[in-house]
């Protein structure tokens, strides 16, 4: 029954040309230059330092590392973070 | 940020937590429904963020279920700001009573000048405009402007031919032109010019009219000085005659004088000095010294002080020490006499016209009575004597 969902998401995506973020609540990631990076759609964070910041994601996590982290704004599903951003890496549930 | 204004209206503080994880603190924050933002890492357990003044309660329950301690570190926004203002009230007070100072006195008429017009006159148009509400003292942001003000002169006032008004700064000033009122000449009556007095002809001017008199000669009151027969005998034509004929007449006035009862004079010497006491006793705080002077006079000025309405025995005061000298009486007579002199000569003048003047004058009798300087004295005075005298029909 998952699978079919996720099917019929994905069809609704390249068929109907609807935004995937939207329909298969996939995280949005605004990254301006090296300085802010702003984060759609994030179930929470998970590990906050001044070089590191883990956010919990509907399948997955994601690590954005750096320096001088500071969280500008956070909000329900959006955070804004400040910082130098370095790299920003996604880990997938399914293949760890 | 397109909430800035709002956090700062309301305020917010920043808070430093120890013994607790960031992402625990958020995590709870999110479930409570706490707003936090600013969040900065320090080192492990330790970690800076921001809240909003409102949410006071939460971080209190949030630190109480995490067991971590909170401390504020600074406190921003509008309510603290007040704070801060409402302690320093005095000094907000004065600065804004200052400013309202200002602007209460630069907008206060301080000075009516009033130029171009006679005493009686200025002193109607300052009564008139006093209606209006001008004088001193009165806020110029409620007065009529100046043209409304000119108006209301030039209607008022008929005798005003027109009225400039002018505000510079806080003084008005009024520049008036007065109607001329012109003088009618009396109707001209044929007559003659007869003398009004016994004096000798000086001098003379005719206008019209035909020349009696000669220089140096002795005319009695009434005599005919130019005469207002004019042509050939036999053809006489009647004028009005006119010119001015100066004789000169000696004239006697009698002047009394008081005498000058006090024989002291101050010498100039001054000594002012300052106390403390009342009008008996007197407790000196400043000046020492007498003046050089054997005799002195004291003045003494003091300020009464009151408490609840009660005058005080003793209060601050001035003197001033004036040395003083006798003067001679013989002195005192050449004064008065001199003195009678010049008042005889301003009596004298306001008896003749304005063209009267002393050629000569000559003491002939002074005398002291009962305190009084009595003097005669003879002027020599030539003055206009001719005044018109009618001809009658039919003499």
């Amino acid at each position: 029954m998952k699978q079919f969902q996720k099917w019929v998401k994905k069809w609704m995506v390249n068929y109907l040309d609807l935004p995937a973020d939207v329909v298969m609540d996939l995280p949005r990631i605004t990254l301006v230059g090296n300085l802010h990076i702003y984060i759609e759609n994030h179930q929470g964070v998970l590990l906050f330092t001044d070089k590191e910041l883990k956010l919990a994601l509907t399948d997955g996590e994601l690590l954005i590392r750096g320096e001088q982290f500071i969280i500008k704004k956070i909000h329900a599903e959006e955070i804004l973070l400040e910082g130098k951003i370095k790299d920003v890496h996604y880990l997938d549930r399914n293949r760890d | 940020m397109r909430n800035d204004w709002l956090k700062n209206y309301k305020g917010f503080m920043k808070i430093r937590i120890k013994e607790t994880t960031p992402e625990k603190f958020i995590r709870l924050s999110k479930e409570i429904g706490l707003e936090i933002w600013g969040i900065e890492y320090e080192s492990e357990e330790i970690f800076t963020a921001h809240v909003n003044l409102d949410d006071l309660g939460a971080v209190k329950k949030v630190a109480k279920l995490l067991s971590c301690k909170v401390t504020f570190t600074r406190k921003k926004g509008a309510p603290f700001l007040w704070a801060s203002i409402w302690n320093r009230k005095g000094m907000v007070m004065g600065i804004l009573s200052c400013f309202l100072c200002i602007i209460v006195l630069s907008n206060m008429v301080w000075k009516i000048e009033i130029d171009g017009a006679t005493p009686e006159l200025e002193h109607e148009v300052m009564t008139t405009i006093d209606e209006l509400g001008v004088k001193k003292g009165s806020i110029a942001l409620f007065l009529p402007p100046p043209e409304q003000i000119q108006t209301h002169i030039m209607n008022e006032r008929e005798d005003i031919t027109w009225v400039g008004v002018t505000r510079q700064g806080s003084s008005y000033h009024f520049q008036i032109v007065e109607k001329e009122i012109v003088e009618k000449t009396p109707a001209t009556i044929n007559g003659h010019l007869v003398a009004t007095r016994k004096a000798m002809v000086h001098d003379f001017f005719v206008e019209k009219g035909k020349l009696i008199v000669r220089e140096n000669e002795l005319v009695e009151k009434g005599d005919i000085l130019v005469s207002g027969n004019i042509g050939k005998e036999g053809e006489e034509k009647q004028v009005s005659a006119t010119g001015t004929v100066l004789g000169e007449f000696w004239y006697k006035a009698d002047i009394e004088v008081p005498l000058l009862s006090a024989v002291e004079e101050l010498t100039g010497e001054v000594q002012k000095k300052h106390f403390i006491g009342n009008d008996r006793f007197q407790f000196p705080i400043w000046g020492i010294g007498k003046p050089d002077s054997e005799e002195t006079v004291k003045e003494i000025f003091r300020e009464n002080w009151e408490i609840l309405g009660v005058t005080l025995p003793i209060s601050y005061g001035y003197s001033y020490e004036y040395g003083i000298e006798d003067i001679e009486k013989e002195l005192l007579k050449k004064e008065a006499l001199e003195i009678a002199m010049e008042e005889g000569k301003k009596s004298l003048l306001d008896n003749f016209s304005n063209h009267a003047q002393i050629m000569d004058e000559k003491v002939l009798h002074q005398s002291i009575e009962g305190g009084k300087v009595k003097v005669s004295i003879h002027f020599k005075i030539i003055d206009d004597i001719a005044v018109r005298q009618p001809i009658i029909q039919g003499d």
